[in-house]
């Protein structure tokens, strides 16, 4: 029971968010915002945020940033669509092509990794100007799809997904041996190391599952329906727009898993957007509002405790004067 | 661990193979569906070469130039069809085009116009300038610029004789047009769509020209005005789910996640949209009635550049002239089923805007008696219309 | 091996402790010879593929105008790198700190001397803003580097859309003699000697090259932590300053893209050099300016060798992938991140 409301309590810290945006908006519109459409709209435009966000956190769990997301997605949404419709497969052939496509990316991306030793940061920038061309050689003109197969975007294709998805992580980092080595090895490789994980093969796996990840946001990419190439790190908003939800997320709830967290900050961050265009603010007022929530909030979750902290060095200062 | 491994390898091969055994089972039927909505058979419609070779061996004749083309994009609709005229001008004509991608940044600009004036180019189609400064990079080394550079840039580049002038469409115009036909077509609650500001001018002055348009009328009310680059179809869903009382959405570029936008948002029958730019599943929607107005044939604007640069190349023949040293071409309006049906004929094939003989007749170099005023009427005379006249003779 | 305990006699220990020094001392020459390895190799395989081009005297102008910006701007980030931080707002404060100087050029009430100092303070508060946000606030710099990144841009875009419908001009020919080889000749080799004096041989860089190493052993060694990274962020501040004035320049103006996309260019800069991104004492800002050399390099030359848009970001993407491989730093084996 006590764990039960222990687990509620956490649950709260991270629903308060998107909780208080929406009084703030529904204030703020006179309740016009406290919509179904609206919120089902946010919703549906977190969802492939939420799984690239999720794919970038396996490999963050090890203290892996992979600036790659971006790229392979759009490599793998532009080159599956297209042989989606070339073989003519709809939308079960656009499911494997991307799969295909994103987790041979990410293989590579591993193999590389383990091969050269370098920072997977230094890594991943290379890699996107290498992804970013791949597409634009096989398939310049981009990807478009018809109309029939862009069914996964819609509801409630979009929401079974993210929920897969987000199941799929909750799985695979609390009830599988690989989650548990890649956290291992994220809090300390060198006695992760020592105590004779295979570190490579670890990496090398959460890189797949990472490229699993990455294709189903490839998938959801393509899905609204079409997708131009991009050039000199063009990929990098696509990727930056989930990170700062991600990483709310990940801040705000410290004490869930971030299988839950996540989806609640990319959402969040998606609602704010939605209530900031409904209110009439101009874009560039969006952009100010959206960075200064994010670092007041990220300074909330830093220090939360600090108060506690600071009362609790007082007294101990008060009983060792006492003493002395 | 091999136990455990092999048992994923199998895992994985069988769930390919279901998903290949579904796209084969799909195969006959699917290779409709993969068709794009409003695409044709490529033999059935579309125009093919077919010049004549007298042609060809005349615009042989000519001295070989090397030409930068610069452009913000070639994988966007726009660059796509820019880059596909420009390869059917080097089949043709005597020059050879390097293509390079800028970004939307000055520096960048810069960077590209002086390591391609290092590169020994003869000439630069150039796009995204818009300084002073990225006409003075390119030296003695003659230039056309794309966008306009306004007023107070062109007199300030007043006997810098490299730079010939600027080609430009009246995106401002075409913003105005998209603004009146959502008017005329009932609509007074709209909503826009648009890229940061400051990013591209000539898309800047699109979104001017329909909120003026707006402005100008008392009883037109815009409801939102999105900036977001690239983010055009979750623009759309936004608008759709907060203002339920919309009735109308201008649209910067065309794009076909917009268009699908609005069959998904279930917006078609309630919501008319207008856009500057087409996408290939415009057809559909100028069917349903939900697309009133967009533009078509942008490649022409960078193949008048060449043409500019070309005559002055081979006899220094100025076609654009005037103090403003701009030429305004007039734009190709699609507002139905059957201009976009022309546009796909005559514009989206393997022959552009102006084919190989008619460009040579627009040379001064092959054609002694054609005149910068008769350069100019071309471009003004742009159209549709014009397009079809020219293609039935 | 054998369970047999081997006797040495004091004398052969120290033989052997000086052939293990000589073995590390080989290794360490070689280790600092690598990242000029990838230097050497981008510079001869353009040569040849440019037909020697590349070292034009037309070219050799233009690599400099080109590099000027990322080089300076190196030399400030290996102030912040070296001791594990990072800033993403080098781009959008660089186009602020433009913006704010056109507008007293513009106004034509203020010396162009005040408007550039001015202008030089504005990046210094926005990367003094992130090392207050790592330092007080306590929010990891990476994502609040970010955070400020956003505020940043929208305030650039804002002020630009306001002002000038997003572009905003100065004359070019009143301000040429600015925008000159020999002034941007003498500028970057000032900034290269101060920073590589201030970085290797005084107590900033070497304080900072220890909080890199290990922040707590620095703190409980009695460097005074927070003093030292935010004299680091200062002093990219500066070269972000004084890069955003010569960028502006050459520019002949300035619009809400102007900066963008520097904070990438800066990391690919840093890593392509061969810089460790968590700082340390293996920072040296020497490879922080080779590494800006090398990329501004093989974009040039790329751009020379005419080849197709659609694959020359892949090929320097390749050859980036290549030149990282061969030069950078392994010592962490398989314990990288």
């Amino acid at each position: 029971m006590k764990k039960g409301m222990v687990y509620i309590k956490n649950l709260m810290e991270v629903l308060i968010l998107p909780i208080a945006l929406l009084a703030v908006f529904a204030v703020a519109t006179n309740g016009a915002f406290i919509n179904s459409r609206i919120l089902m709209t946010a919703l549906r435009q977190s969802v492939m945020g939420t799984i690239v966000c999720l794919g970038l956190t396996l490999n963050l769990n090890m203290g892996m940033m992979n600036f790659a997301g971006g790229a392979s997605m759009i490599c793998g949404a532009v080159i599956g669509g297209n042989l989606a419709m070339a073989t003519g497969s709809g939308v079960p052939g656009l499911i494997f092509f991307c799969l295909i496509i994103g987790v041979g990316l990410m293989t590579i991306q591993g193999g590389l990794y383990n091969a050269f030793r370098v920072p997977c940061v230094v890594l991943s920038l290379g890699l996107t100007m290498v992804y970013e061309a791949v597409p634009r050689i096989f398939y310049p003109e981009g990807c478009t799809l018809p109309i029939d197969m862009t069914k996964l975007a819609l509801s409630p294709y979009c929401f079974i997904i993210m929920i897969v998805m987000c199941v799929a992580f909750y799985i695979i980092t609390e009830y599988t041996v690989l989650g548990h080595n890649m956290k291992a090895i994220g809090e300390n490789p060198a006695i992760a190391m020592g105590a004779g994980l295979n570190i490579d093969k670890v990496k090398l796996m959460s890189f797949i599952l990472t490229g699993v990840f990455f294709s189903i946001g490839a998938l959801m990419y393509v899905s609204k329906g079409s997708v131009d190439n991009v050039a000199a790190m063009g990929s990098m908003p696509v990727q930056m727009e989930s990170f700062t939800g991600m990483f709310l997320g990940k801040f705000l709830g410290k004490n869930v898993n971030k299988a839950i967290s996540v989806p609640v900050g990319v959402f969040s961050m998606k609602l704010l957007a939605s209530g900031l265009t409904i209110v009439g603010l101009n874009s560039n007022m969006q952009t100010i509002i959206q960075g200064t929530i994010l670092l007041v909030l990220l300074s909330y979750a830093a220090n939360t405790g600090l108060i506690d902290k600071i009362k609790a060095d007082r007294e101990f200062a008060k009983m060792a004067r006492a003493r002395a | 661990m091999k136990k455990q491994l092999k048992k994923w390898t199998a895992l994985l091969l069988c769930v390919a193979m279901v998903f290949v055994m579904a796209g084969c089972g799909n195969a006959g039927d699917g290779k409709d569906d993969g068709k794009k909505d409003g695409q044709k058979q490529e033999d059935e419609t579309k125009l093919t070469d077919t010049t004549a070779a007298d042609v060809d061996e005349t615009l042989a004749k000519a001295p070989h130039f090397n030409i930068t083309v610069m452009l913000g994009s070639f994988t966007d609709s726009q660059g796509v069809e820019t880059k596909k005229a420009l390869e059917y001008i080097e089949e043709h004509f005597n020059v050879t085009f390097n293509y390079v991608e800028t970004s939307n940044t000055t520096e960048n600009t810069i960077a590209a116009i002086e390591t391609a004036v290092a590169s020994d180019t003869d000439g630069i189609i150039g796009a995204c300038v818009k300084t002073a400064a990225c006409v003075q990079a390119a030296g003695d080394v003659p230039m056309v610029n794309q966008p306009d550079i306004g007023e107070a840039m062109t007199k300030e580049l007043a006997g810098k004789e490299n730079y010939l002038g600027s080609v430009c469409e009246d995106d401002y115009a075409q913003g105005y047009a998209a603004g009146k036909a959502l008017y005329e077509a009932g609509c007074r609650k709209v909503c826009i769509a648009r890229m940061t500001v400051g990013i591209s001018e000539s898309i800047d002055n699109r979104g001017l020209g329909f909120l003026d348009f707006v402005a100008e009328h008392d009883d037109m009310e815009l409801l939102a005005d999105n900036q977001s680059r690239g983010q055009y179809a979750d623009a759309v869903a936004t608008f759709a789910s907060a203002f339920p009382e919309m009735d109308g959405i201008f649209c910067v570029i065309a794009n076909d996640g917009v268009s699908q936008a609005m069959v998904t948002e279930g917006l078609v029958g309630s919501v008319k949209l207008a856009t500057v730019g087409y996408a290939s599943s415009d057809k559909q929607l100028l069917e349903n009635g939900t697309l009133v107005y967009c533009t078509g044939g942008k490649a022409a604007i960078t193949m008048t550049c060449f043409l500019a640069l070309y005559n002055h190349l081979l006899d220094e023949s100025g076609m654009i002239d005037g103090e403003t040293k701009l030429i305004t071409r007039n734009s190709m309006e699609i507002k139905s089923v059957e201009d976009f049906e022309a546009m796909e004929k005559y514009v989206v094939g393997d022959v552009p805007p102006y084919n190989a003989e008619e460009m040579m007749n627009m040379v001064h170099y092959f054609n002694e008696e054609f005149t910068a005023g008769d350069f100019a009427e071309i471009c003004n005379n742009y159209t549709i219309d014009d397009l079809m006249s020219r293609r039935s003779k | 091996m054998d369970g047999k305990q081997v006797s040495r006699t004091s004398e052969e220990n120290v033989q052997i402790q000086k052939q293990l020094d000589k073995k590390a001392r080989q290794k360490e020459r070689i280790m600092n010879l690598i990242p000029y390895a990838g230097f050497v190799f981008v510079v001869v395989a353009l040569t040849i593929a440019t037909g020697g081009n590349l070292f034009s005297a037309n070219n050799l102008a233009n690599i400099l105008n080109q590099s000027f910006v990322m080089i300076i701007v190196a030399v400030g980030a290996s102030f912040v790198y070296a001791h594990g931080g990072m800033d993403f707002t080098v781009g959008a404060s660089m186009g602020l700190a433009e913006f704010v100087i056109v507008t007293m050029i513009l106004s034509d009430k203020v010396p162009l001397a005040a408007a550039l100092l001015t202008g030089v303070l504005v990046p210094v508060a926005s990367s003094v803003g992130v090392a207050c946000c790592a330092l007080y606030l306590k929010i990891p710099v990476f994502v609040g580097s970010l955070g400020l990144r956003m505020v940043l841009m929208g305030v650039l875009n804002m002020v630009m859309t306001n002002s000038a419908n997003g572009q905003l001009n100065i004359s070019y020919n009143d301000y040429r003699f600015i925008d000159n080889v020999a002034v941007k000749l003498l500028v970057l080799v000032a900034v290269i000697v101060a920073g590589y004096y201030l970085f290797e041989y005084t107590g900033i860089g070497k304080k900072a090259k220890i909080i890199g190493g290990n922040r707590t052993v620095a703190r409980e060694s009695g460097v005074n932590v927070s003093k030292y990274v935010i004299w680091g962020y200062v002093f990219l501040g500066v070269c972000v300053g004084i890069a955003g004035i010569f960028s502006l320049f050459r520019a002949a103006g300035v619009s809400n893209t102007s900066g963008s996309g520097t904070e990438f260019n800066l990391m690919t800069c840093i890593a392509l050099g061969g810089f460790p991104l968590k700082g340390g004492q293996r920072s040296r800002i020497i490879n922080a300016i080779l590494g800006a050399m090398t990329v501004c390099i093989l974009s040039n030359g790329l751009l020379l060798c005419n080849l197709d848009a659609n694959i020359i970001n892949g090929i320097k993407g390749l050859l980036f992938i290549v030149i990282v491989g061969l030069s950078y730093d392994r010592s962490s084996g398989k314990l990288v991140s």
